[in-house]
């Protein structure tokens, strides 16, 4: 079945996005490896059209036969647009029936027949991706587009090659990207802010119907702005130092231009950012430098008035649809411009303190939910069936109580996992199962969910047994937990319905506590953890003098004792890493030490026979404890 | 083997059976009311089957997509770092355009640049870009437009940014200024 995709045609930026596997929209790279591509087309004077970044590059040479912003024109008459017309570098024209033409090189051309051929690459560039020719197109417009302009588009695709599906509205593709759509009756305000063009748009969702209720907005306002903001900013201030211009200079323009968008994207996750444009100029005195830092507080000084140029446009649809900040449910950024904290914080303010949809990449997302949209219309999507995911981590307690996670949060369910643990006592004949909730470290700052016991292990040395335990979570969210003695075959199980169903405020309490405690949970885990593996270097050290102690000299064996003593009485006082490190490190090498020098010690005398015997025994016991499949961390003695 | 034989046997010795009583209706009714729903859940079974095949499917080929989309992203931020280094290239040449030669600071900015230069190389990351090029968008980015006889149309004149290709894709394209014919030459091309 071919596959259709969704198309964000933008003024200045495209974006193509398809369902892929397992019914998920995801956007797709051009042929370039970008995932926007300019909304640009290119004639060249040898007959080429290009399409896209390679558009742009030469629009310098070719001003009059470059053309952007095509959407500015699609489906509008000759007098709606003569202002804009003015503007552009390239030529429009007045066509039939008062229609808009753009003339290149003597011919003239529709707009539509501009949009079909960037909606041509887009689609092409898609079908090399997916490994089929691509026919089908969810696109979408502005609200404010009238029948004209949508028609206009529609025909696009259809110059373009491509069955439209669907038009659909740019918020309301913004809102079925966060699946909006299945919620209940809601407004929504989607705020977009792209790189040209400022719209705001309040919808109304119900019975999986999306209707817009009001929508405004200011077609000369973005992202680039800001840009410009800052490049002004630098070159007056370097004027000032050096009195010169450097905005004669194309080149270096060029270059101020494209630090000041990267000091831009910076300020949005930093409070400061350095821009250095060494050798940017020279004068009689020699080379000149700017170097200089940008903070966000001088950068929002700079733009203050274009964001709250946005203030009035949303302030109007309230109005238009007669609400109240109060009565919006959702709030959606779209554009990259909503990156900036300076126009989050504007509409925060402006929507009664309500915090933004903001998960979906704000330059992605109507073409996200345009092929959300052409999914549903194939088909595609009907058949998904919305997984859950756990909540909260499923885990038990082990030696020294802390918990051993199973089951990692966030992982999609139906899910099943198995490990294999082991005793902590030498004959130890049952082990307690605790079956934990929670991402705490240590078992006692989680919630238990259930509590079993396994029994008739048979006596043999720790370590050796082996249990496996099981955590499954079917697709109902119900925990079922077993524990098999793979000795005897044994198991014991348990069945916990209420692990999933908890309150979102109580798991965001439960994350949020795991979280601040963090690092103090990691430290005392680390501790714990520590005196685990003293304990077990303890004990296989007291192992070996068992075995091979009267061999060894006197004094080594004492040592030995002594260390193991030492280490059982530092478990006993539950002493810090400090103690218990050097311990590890003193034991580990007496662990090796004391074969060498009981072999040592069989070689000078005799009773080879003996020694090679102890000798598999230890190392037997070694590789009981290293077994591959069995967790350093033990159950809880008894 | 055995055991599946005498299963048939039996349902045909059952069939025998039923045939020897007819028009029990009720019975009738229940056993095709028994047909129904094996034919339900026959169709049931199939279409779970169809879904689970598809969701394991999906689950391959996502992995064969996840391995490919590792390797593009992987080469994506070896691009990225590549990008990143280059602009230190750039002040290195633009200094030298600044300097002039003979100049000690001058001689250890050219030693830097053959330092750089040669580390890209073994990068396999090549400069692209230079004068008497024609202009190809692919590797050029048009930054100013100079009139000359000098040069045929559509020329780079002058590299003022040095492109970078590794291996065939363009990290960066050379920023030039690219030639023109002086006015009266273009006119009669213009009417061409």
């Amino acid at each position: 079945m071919a596959k259709a995709v969704g198309i964000d045609l933008g003024t200045t930026n495209s974006v193509v996005a398809s369902v892929l596997e397992g019914g998920r929209a995801e956007v797709i790279p051009n042929g370039e490896g970008q995932r926007t591509t300019p909304s640009v087309v290119a004639f060249t004077d040898d007959g080429q059209r290009l399409v896209g970044q390679v558009a742009r590059r030469q629009a310098i040479l070719n001003p009059e036969a470059t053309i952007y912003s095509v959407k500015r024109f699609i489906g509008r008459r000759w007098e709606e647009v003569e202002e804009e017309a003015g503007i552009v570098s390239y030529r429009v024209v007045r066509g039939p029936n008062d229609a808009v033409r753009i003339e290149v090189r003597g011919r003239q051309y529709a707009p539509e027949e501009i949009s079909a051929l960037i909606l041509r690459k887009l689609a092409d560039d898609a079908g090399r991706f997916l490994g089929e020719r691509v026919n089908e197109a969810v696109i979408t417009v502005p609200a404010y587009f009238n029948d004209a302009q949508r028609q206009a588009t529609k025909d696009a695709g259809r110059i373009a090659g491509l069955d439209v599906l669907r038009i659909i509205n740019e918020p309301t593709a913004a809102a079925l990207a966060y699946g909006l759509d299945k919620s209940g009756s809601e407004t929504v305000l989607v705020y977009d802010f792209g790189g040209g063009t400022f719209d705001v748009s309040l919808l109304e969702v119900g019975d999986g119907v999306i209707e817009v209720r009001a929508t405004n907005g200011d077609g000369h306002l973005g992202g680039d702005d800001f840009d410009k903001r800052i490049v002004d900013h630098l070159a007056e201030e370097f004027r000032s130092e050096t009195g010169i211009d450097l905005r004669q200079d194309p080149q270096a323009l060029q270059r101020l231009y494209e630090a000041a968008e990267r000091a831009k994207v910076e300020l949005s996750s930093a409070t400061q950012t350095q821009i250095n444009l060494p050798f940017i100029t020279a004068d009689a005195s020699g080379p000149r430098h700017l170097n200089t830092s940008l903070t966000r507080a001088k950068f929002e000084q700079l733009v203050r008035d274009l964001v709250e140029r946005t203030r009035v446009p949303v302030e109007t649809v309230l109005a238009d649809a007669r609400l109240s900040p109060d009565d919006i449910d959702e709030v959606i950024l779209v554009g990259g411009t909503t990156r900036i904290p300076a126009v989050q914080e504007l509409v925060r303010r402006l929507t009664g303190g309500k915090d933004p949809n903001m998960t979906v990449n704000p330059d992605e997302v109507v073409a996200i939910g345009a092929a959300a949209q052409a999914g549903v219309l194939k088909g595609e999507v009907e058949d998904v069936i919305l997984l859950d995911v756990l909540p909260l981590s499923i885990g038990l307690e082990t030696l020294g109580g802390v918990t051993t996670r199973l089951i990692e949060r966030n992982t999609t369910i139906p899910a099943r996992r198995s490990e294999v643990f082991s005793t902590a006592e030498d004959n130890q004949q049952a082990v307690d199962i605790n079956v934990l909730q929670g991402e705490r470290e240590l078992a006692s700052d989680n919630r238990q969910l259930a509590r079993f016991r396994l029994e008739g292990i048979r006596p043999a040395p720790r370590g050796v047994p082996q249990v496996e335990v099981t955590a499954d979570v079917d697709a109902n969210g119900i925990l079922h937990v077993s524990a098999r003695d793979r000795d005897t075959g044994a198991e014991q199980r348990v069945t916990i319905s209420e692990s999933t169903n908890l309150d979102t405020s109580d798991i965001d309490r439960m994350v949020q506590e795991a979280q601040r405690n963090a690092s103090e949970d990691r430290r005392r885990r680390e501790e714990i953890d520590a005196r685990n593996e003293l304990d077990a270097l303890a004990y296989r050290v007291e192992q070996l003098v068992g075995e091979v102690g009267d061999r060894v000299p006197v004094n080594e064996k004492a040592r030995a004792e002594q260390l193991v003593a030492d280490a059982r009485r530092a478990i006993e006082e539950q002493a810090g890493l400090d103690r218990v490190r050097p311990l590890i490190a003193d034991l580990q090498q007496m662990s090796h030490a004391l074969p060498s020098a009981a072999a040592a010690g069989v070689g000078a005398g005799a009773g080879g026979a003996t020694g090679a015997q102890a000798g598999a025994g230890a190392s037997q016991s070694d590789g009981g404890s290293d077994d591959e499949e069995v967790v350093d961390a033990e159950f809880t003695r008894e | 083997m055995q055991s599946s034989r005498a299963s048939d046997q039996d349902q045909r010795a059952a069939s025998a059976g039923d045939v020897k009583r007819p028009g029990e209706s009720a019975e009738a009714e229940q056993r095709s009311g028994d047909e129904q729903e094996v034919a339900q859940l026959r169709g049931q079974i199939a279409e779970l089957e169809d879904r689970w095949k598809r969701a394991l499917a999906d689950l391959d080929n996502y992995r064969k997509r996840l391995a490919r989309e590792i390797d593009r992203r992987v080469g994506e931020e070896r691009e990225q770092l590549l990008r990143e280094f280059l602009n230190a290239v750039d002040v290195v040449e633009r200094a030298l355009q600044l300097g002039s030669a003979g100049d000690p600071t001058y001689e250890g900015l050219r030693g830097l640049l053959e330092q750089l230069e040669a580390s890209l190389r073994r990068h396999e990351v090549t400069r692209i870009g230079s004068a008497g090029e024609a202009f190809d968008p692919l590797r050029h980015e048009a930054v100013a437009v100079r009139e000359t006889d000098d040069l045929p149309p559509h020329t780079v004149v002058e590299s003022v940014r040095s492109g970078f290709a590794l291996g065939d894709r363009v990290l960066r394209p050379a920023q030039v200024v690219v030639s023109r014919p002086s006015q009266q030459q273009a006119a009669p091309e213009q009417a061409g």
